[in-house]
């Protein structure tokens, strides 16, 4: 059982014609991915180009997120199903947004495209008819969200604890983003001075869906992060972390938690606030 | 004998790299005109990338198989 925030793939095969929702492919790279093939009827966002402000690096404003959501021909009332590549990191990322503008029907296909496609379900290249909306922001949720600000200020706070959710060699500082990122290196390596180090995988079983909820409550409960308290999720720039938001918030049902977006690629490279490394 | 490229620990196939340039250099870098090479990657996502992009990177796809969840071959035979 992973909640109802999670659509199960065999699911979602029998009801891509039920009318009401909307399936959205977030892809990090469409070229490789909604381009080639994509769930019948979905439509694509584009996480670089739909869901970022450049070049301030900000998500979208309210405006834009309007005229995102009309442009796509979702209504305020849509039941919206996110799924995505790289497992479900951009899909997540969407979800946090939806959640931000105050969408409430919103709910994340377990496993992506990865999943989908290793059952063998149904891929097509045939875009969908849409059907511009007028839609509405009616209610702004920014405590989803943390600033280096809400950061700095509770670094010695009890009732709040960091989670970086990145590989241990980034946590430790041994690396300050893996090589393949070239554009997202900082110039300190480490963490947020207390963060927990729980890599955003734990929570991911083999065939790239949720572990079972028992599984992953234990995982967090046992490194200290427990429902009680306010967390705040890190990783590099965001995305990974917006993953683990999904997990906490949604899936185990904590009460408080935000996205420290601007992650390590911002706090490893501001200037005189304070650092950990090592284990 | 079939050459066999294994692709699963390609780290610049975990996103931060474009998949596209990764998968091209692959096909220009390790493999010869008219040669027949199976790739083996580890997600299926990138495996039903292999099977569509044969054209734009200069391959025939000649079979494909899911060996588990964790493993996808794919043989292609490299343009002329």
């Amino acid at each position: 059982m992973t909640g109802d925030k999670v659509v199960e793939p065999e699911w979602l095969k029998n009801n891509l014609d039920k009318p009401g929702i909307k399936i959205i492919e977030v892809d990090y790279e469409p070229d490789t991915a909604y381009k080639l093939g994509h769930i019948p009827g979905a439509v694509l966002l584009d996480w670089r180009k739909d869901l970022n402000r450049y070049p301030e690096r900000d998500i979208v404003s309210p405006d834009e997120f309007e005229r995102l959501m009309s442009r796509i021909g979702v209504s305020n009332d849509t039941e919206v199903i996110l799924y995505g590549d790289y497992n479900n990191w951009f899909a997540a990322f969407a979800y946090w947004i939806f959640k931000i503008y105050g969408h409430e029907k919103v709910r994340i296909l377990n496993g992506g495209r990865n999943k989908w496609i290793s059952l063998d379900y149904p891929l097509t290249n045939e875009e969908p008819s849409i059907h511009e909306t007028t839609y509405k922001v009616v209610h702004t949720d920014l405590t989803l969200r943390a600033t280096f600000l809400d950061v700095l200020k509770n670094l010695r706070s009890e009732k709040v604890v960091f989670v970086d959710v990145r590989s241990p060699a980034e946590y430790t500082g041994e690396i300050t983003a893996p090589p393949e990122y070239a554009n997202e290196q900082t110039q300190r390596g480490g963490h947020i001075p207390s963060a927990i180090n729980i890599p955003w995988s734990l929570a991911v079983a083999e065939d790239g869906g949720f572990k079972d909820l028992n599984e992953i409550r234990e995982i967090y409960t046992s490194k200290g992060v427990t429902p009680e308290k306010e967390v705040i999720v890190y990783c590099r720039i965001g995305e990974r972390a917006a993953f683990t938001f999904f997990v906490l918030k949604e899936l185990l049902g904590y009460n408080k938690v935000r996205v420290y977006d601007g992650s390590w690629s911002e706090w490893g490279n501001l200037v005189g606030v304070p650092i950990e490394t090592g284990g | 004998m079939v050459r066999k490229i294994d692709l699963r620990n390609n780290k610049d196939l975990e996103c931060g790299k474009s998949k596209l340039e990764t998968l091209n250099t692959v096909i220009l870098n390790y493999t010869e005109p008219g040669e027949v090479v199976e790739l083996i990657v580890g997600s299926a996502d990138t495996w039903y990338a292999l099977k569509k992009l044969g054209e734009d990177l200069g391959y025939e796809v000649i079979s494909e198989d899911k060996l588990d969840e964790k493993t996808y071959t794919i043989t292609i035979r490299i343009d002329l």
